[in-house]
This record gives C-alpha cells, structure tokens and sequence, in this order.
C-alpha cells in the first residue's frame, strides 16, 4: 500500500536522476588525419611526385583520456584519467575521399563531458598481416613506378593535446567534440617544399632508395624485402621515420613501443 | 683531505644551490616535445616565452595563440614571436585557472600550461606533469636542502667548543 502511494513520486525521482546523469555525456568523434600530403600529394625531398591510391593503417586500442594536469607525451608515460577507446581492430584508409575530404572518422563514442588532452593509440598487425599499407605512384622525370609497400612493425604512440588552428577534444553535455591522430608521411619521404637544410629533409628516406628496389618498373614490398634490399642505414632512417608518424595536428607523440625519439626528423 | 674549515663552505655552496634550483624549476617549465624546446619564465603578472627548435635555432616570428581559463576555446589573445623566439604578455590575474599557450611554426607546435590561482599568483607548479629530468633535479634541490638544514642544527656551537678545548 505504502508503495504503491510513494511509486509514482519514486518513478518520477528516477526518471530526473537519470536525465541529470545522461546530461554529464556528450560525444567525442575520433578522427585520423593523413593530411593533404595523402589526399592530394606532394613532391618529396629527392624530386619524387608521391600520389597515393590507398594509405591503409591498422589501429587499435585508440583512447582519448581527460589528464589532469594535462598530458606531456615527452615523458613517455601513459596518460591516465577518464577515457574512452574505441574497441577491436581498425583498418583505415587515410587517403579515401577527394583531395578536399576531412579525416577519416574512425568512430563516435559517447563520452563523459570534458575536455579529451590526450589520445594514444597502437599500429599493429592486421588481418591483412600488414601495419602500414602504401599504394600509389611515384613519378621522376618521365618515370613512374607504381609501389605497393607494407610494412608490419608494431608502433604504439601516446600524445598530448591537439595542435593546430583551433583546440580540439572539448566534450560539452549533449553534444560534440573531436580529437585527432594525424599521420605525418613527410617525415618518411621529405617535402621538397621545405628547405633542405630542415631536420625534416635531412632526416626523411626520401623515394630515390626505394626507387632503386623496383622490379620492371614496379615497386611491390614487404618489410622483409626493404630489410634485405635497403641499407642498413636507409632501412633503419625508414624504421625511424615510421616511429615518428604518429601527431596530434602538429604536436609530436612519442613512440613508445620502440622507444623512437623522432628528433631528427621533424 | 679536506679541511674542517672548508666543510661548512662547501655546505653552505650545497645549501644555496639546492635553493636556486628549487626557486627555478618553480617559475621556470621548459617543455622538450620532439623538434621544439619551448621555455616559459613568470616574471611578476607576465609570462615570458622562449621558443626553440631542438637544434637550438629560434623559432622565429612562431604564431602565438593565448587561451584563458574561462574559455579556453577561443583566442584570448594572438601575436607573433620576435626572431628570436621570444613573447611575451600580462595575465589577468582575475581569470583563475589552467591557461594554455599554442606556440607553432612551420608543423612544429606545442601547446603550455600555466595556472592563476584564485588568488591571482601566476605559477606553473601543476600545469603540467614533470619530465623526469625535472623531478631529478627537484630531488636533488630538496636533498641539498634537507642536507644544509641537517648540518645547520648539527654543528658544534661556538661556546661548546670553546669549553670543550
């Protein structure tokens, strides 16, 4: 009797704790950024024009953290504090879409209202049994040489707070925020719009080694293949630079599976 | 052999540098991401910043974009470094809360922190998480204080060691 009287007042309590509850959360969208080198090109640092086809990553265990105080990706530690991760395996091709689309989304998560300062994220091995999946055309003075180079190192980066034009990550109640893993592939084949003299190009492979791997004019590759037929030098440069792909727009990550520092290829 | 006269010198040296490192590593943050060395210095209700490249060349004429606590999504202030990578600007010290700084050249870029205390003090003790560069050096300045404070209520006194001789 008692509780059939006080039901209606208890049902209506909970209806409106609950809406205080869900009110707290928001969105955040998670993004992956090839940039315009991907979607629409560039000429590398040795004279190559690079046009990709496909730019295909595998990702895992992407998470987004609320870090108090915010999160210095230098130390090389992992941030902690309220997160969110996008779960299982995903393959993304970084150059899908014309040469004007946005980053590809990787997923929408519901989130807890606050501000998203630092993601970090792992490049693994796939179904597919590659990392990092490079198809496209580089051209030289009448050359082109079609490739197709994969690569199956695992890399794990950890990163502060977005860099750019505007500040990312921001979770209001009831709607939308971003965060961004962006992919610097200048730093593996140089941009031949920066001077030379930059860290970026004297630390950058370039495509003239790789060019030099071609078979009837094709480049077709496994890590494997690079490792025997670069030199060691040019091989480590390659694995080097790979660790330094991983940024938040133009704030640097640290790469923590291997411990690649990046810091002579900016 | 080292005198006994010199001991307490040497402490003393200790003492004072254990202070000035602490004092420094207080009001000064230098914030190491790859390809960027970037220095803020407090000075009264003005931060002062010192924007390298890590090869040590300055980042010249850097885009900066100042965020203040109370909306930290919009411009709070813009200008542009000098050439030698040096900006600098007052705080509204009634603005409490963590600030942020984006300081970026040429795809390099960093964002900063400093905090206004509600009282106004401008300080970046937890703006952001210390390198372990930095807590070393901390630790060190607390031993080296901790140690001249030791010798300083272990010492003979004077009137003892008078009576004693």
């Amino acid at each position: 009797m008692v509780f059939r009287k006080w039901f209606p007042l208890f049902f209506l309590g909970s209806v409106l704790f609950l809406t205080a509850c869900a009110s707290e959360n928001g969105q955040l969208e998670i993004r992956a950024n090839g940039e315009d080198f991907v979607r629409q090109g560039f000429v590398s640092k040795d004279g190559w024009s690079i046009n990709f086809d496909q730019v295909l990553v595998n990702l895992q265990a992407v998470t987004a953290y609320q870090t108090d105080p915010p999160f210095d990706a230098s130390t090389g530690n992992t941030p902690e504090g309220e997160n969110v991760t996008v779960e299982g395996l995903k393959l993304v091709d970084l150059a899908a879409g014309d040469a004007e689309a946005d980053p590809i989304l990787l997923e929408t998560v519901e989130a807890t209202a606050g501000q998203y300062n630092a993601i970090s994220w792992e490049m693994v091995n796939g179904n597919d049994g590659f990392t990092l999946h490079l198809v496209g055309t580089a051209e030289k003075d009448g050359t082109t040489i079609p490739f197709d180079i994969q690569i199956d190192q695992t890399y794990r980066y950890v990163c502060g707070e977005f860099v750019g034009d505007e500040r990312k990550g921001f979770v209001d109640p009831e709607s939308t925020g971003d965060v961004e893993m962006t992919f610097h592939f200048d730093h593996v084949f140089g941009d031949a719009d920066t001077d030379m003299s930059e860290p970026l190009n004297v630390g950058a492979l370039g495509f003239d080694p790789l060019a030099t791997l071609a078979n009837n004019g094709t480049l077709t590759v496994t890590q494997a293949d690079l490792e025997a037929g670069l030199s060691d030098e040019d091989f480590a440069t390659l694995m080097d630079t790979l660790g330094t792909l991983g940024h938040v727009g133009e704030g640097h990550c640290f790469e923590a599976e291997n411990g690649f520092t990046g810091h002579d290829t900016e | 052999m080292v005198s006994r006269d010199m001991i307490p010198n040497n402490i003393k040296l200790l003492f004072g540098f254990g202070i000035a490192f602490l004092v420094a590593i207080f009001i000064t943050s230098i914030s190491e991401a790859h390809g960027t060395s970037i220095e803020l210095t407090i000075n009264e209700d003005r931060v002062e910043i010192h924007a390298l490249f890590d090869t040590g060349e300055p980042m010249s004429n850097a885009q900066i974009t100042v965020y203040a606590a109370d909306n930290p999504q919009e411009a709070w202030l813009s200008g542009e470094a000098d050439a030698e990578g040096r900006y600098s600007f007052a705080v509204d010290s009634s603005i409490s809360g963590l600030w942020g700084i984006s300081v970026r050249k040429a795809s390099h870029g960093e964002l900063l922190y400093f905090d206004v205390t509600p009282n106004g003090r401008i300080t970046l003790d937890q703006a952001t998480e210390r390198t372990p560069l930095q807590t070393g050096l901390m630790a060190g300045g607390v031993l080296a204080v901790l140690g001249g404070i030791a010798w300083y209520f272990s010492r003979p006194r004077k009137n003892a060691a008078t009576s004693i001789g």
